[in-house]
């Protein structure tokens, strides 16, 4: 086993994260209840190191690049470490574990680093930092109806992809229609991207997945909502800069590389659709089960 | 307590004593009418505790109700629940308990659930006078500009803080510039009304009434066939936002689509 350092505890782990100081050593990250915030970490970690995440069982069953490192991070995710790791190199490896035997413990000491438990206040903060466009009545709304923190992560990704100034109304958006909690998170973003890079071969894909989860279809309305807002307004603005149109610079250069997909007539009568479906479903005349068929039908 | 010219409604509330007024009852009235007040209007009337419940409706909280033994008004303002919330207090409208009275305050008939209304005994606001409006206007805001854009003794309050000459303006450039308008040019106009407790922005119904009431002037005016068909499409949109059930913003913007369409067709 290589490593002879002094083992850090999570506030020097954090300052090395964001000093970029961390070096590739081995750590078995331990937490107390959720494995979340070990998540966190070690996505930050892949993050400053630019290492993709890869999920292993075991580090032992690694095998070792005959061309050096790979490049990669490697993470093990377990309940409890019962048997000592014999990898011959742990550089850039990772274990998240609840619990370690004893006998295990006395090797991997200097590199565990205990993870505390995570408080109510760490939850807010967590989602605060990620939807700055939220005051904090929503956030601590969001936190409470949420109740655990791997829920509350779900909806804060579908709303973080969002600029600062759009976050309260997206927010609002899926609030108001009650969606909360229905949502793939991944799968929604992907269809709706795919529908509005008119990627017709992608939604079909998709669609494949959705049959047989619960996908929220008003979700998918307000993002395909705001979404085509974002693209009518770059792409019918005259000479549109991202100040013209308040956006972020990177917002708007997302938003640019879709245009044309659509032409400006196709657009409005898209915008038509999809403001129309609520009234449509709520007076009866459109079933729920039947909106995404609708606005598939409407816009592709 | 001063409820101004709604003596109907006064005199039959005054009908009921505190044995005989319904457990279970609906106030109807467009917004800014006084239904809020009404309400505390009968709970100092009947000697009863007011609790606003609107934002505390779960099968829990309903449940700890029962367990109060204080006399006690429940408020429930219709145009924040939503129709799973609807269904979740029919029981409780139907079986209160002794100690429970219970008030729905919504602006139709259209935005609750036929098994509510079936519940509950009606008491409905009737349009305010001229007259009655005029004691709610002082001199600082054009008198004649603002009954013309609001129906109820509220929507003049929220006048007070709208900035009327502003707003009339926006009014005459949608009547005279759609046509050369962008498309988000015409949607930008959402942006500036009040959704959800946005009062620095103009408050939808107030923004829709004078709408018409520009266009209507600059059709009397010019008799152009498409201010005419602008008039319309605003009437259409301003009866469809009093269905409460209905996303005002998706309402507000399939609007400004239509007209935006509308001054461009030949």
């Amino acid at each position: 086993m290589e490593g002879s350092k002094k083992c850090m505890n999570i506030i020097e782990l954090k300052n090395k994260i964001e000093d970029k100081t961390l070096d590739d050593s081995f750590l078995v990250l331990q937490y107390s209840d959720v494995s979340f915030i070990a998540r966190q970490y070690v996505e930050e970690i892949s993050n400053f190191k630019n290492r993709p995440i890869v999920y292993v069982d075991s580090l032992d069953s690694i095998a070792e690049s005959i061309f050096g490192d790979d490049g990669m991070l490697y993470v093990m995710n377990t309940d409890k470490i019962t048997t000592p790791i014999k990898s011959s190199s742990l550089n850039n490896k990772i274990i998240i574990c609840k619990s370690i035997d004893e006998n295990v413990l006395v090797d991997l000491k200097e590199h565990v680093i205990e993870i505390p438990k995570l408080q109510q206040w760490q939850i807010r903060a967590y989602a605060s930092k990620n939807l700055p466009g939220l005051s904090n009545e929503e956030v601590n709304w969001l936190c409470d109806i949420t109740k655990d923190i791997y829920r509350l992560s779900n909806e804060v990704d579908k709303i973080k992809i969002f600029n600062k100034k759009e976050q309260s109304s997206i927010f609002r958006l899926l609030n108001e229609e009650d969606n909360y909690g229905d949502l793939n998170s991944n799968t929604i973003f992907n269809f709706t991207n795919a529908i509005t890079k008119r990627d017709i071969k992608a939604v079909k894909n998709i669609l494949e997945t959705i049959e047989t989860m619960d996908v929220g279809s008003m979700g998918v309305m307000s993002i395909l909502y705001k979404s085509f807002k974002n693209i009518i307004n770059v792409q019918m603005t005259l000479n549109a800069t991202y100040e013209s149109v308040g956006m972020s610079p990177r917002q708007f250069n997302a938003i640019k590389y879709n245009l044309g997909k659509y032409t400006n007539g196709e657009l409005v009568r898209i915008f038509d659709t999809i403001t129309s479906i609520d009234s449509a479903l709520k007076r009866g005349n459109l079933p729920e089960t039947k909106i995404i068929e609708y606005l598939l039908i409407n816009i592709l | 307590m001063n409820i101004l010219g709604q003596e109907k409604l006064l005199s039959k509330l005054n009908l009921y004593t505190s044995n005989t007024f319904p457990k279970s009852s609906i106030v109807l009235g467009p917004f800014g009418c006084g239904k809020h007040l009404f309400a505390r209007h009968v709970a100092t009337k009947f000697n009863l505790e007011l609790i606003d419940i609107t934002e505390n409706i779960s099968q829990e909280f309903i449940e700890s109700i029962y367990l109060r033994v204080i006399p006690t008004l429940y408020v429930i303002d219709a145009s924040k629940i939503v129709e799973r919330q609807q269904n979740m207090i029919l029981k409780f409208l139907e079986e209160p308990s002794i100690y429970t009275f219970i008030i729905i305050l919504a602006e139709n008939r259209v935005s609750l659930l036929p098994t509510i209304l079936n519940r509950c005994v009606e008491f409905e606001f009737e349009q305010y006078t001229r007259e009655t409006l005029l004691q709610f206007v002082d001199d600082s805001i054009d008198k004649e500009l603002a009954l013309s854009v609001c129906v109820t003794p509220g929507q003049l309050k929220l006048l007070k803080m709208t900035n009327l000459s502003e707003l009339k303006e926006l009014c005459l450039k949608m009547a005279k510039k759609t046509a050369i308008a962008s498309f988000p040019n015409m949607l930008s106009i959402s942006d500036k009304l009040n959704y959800k407790d946005e009062f620095d922005k103009y408050d939808v119904n107030i923004f829709l009434n004078m709408v018409i009431q520009t266009l209507s002037s600059e059709y009397k005016m010019n008799n152009d066939k498409k201010i005419f068909d602008m008039y319309m499409t605003t009437l259409k949109y301003t009866k469809m936002l009093r269905d409460k059930r209905l996303n005002k913003r998706y309402i507000i913007e399939k609007y400004l689509s239509d007209l935006w369409k509308e001054a461009r067709s030949v």
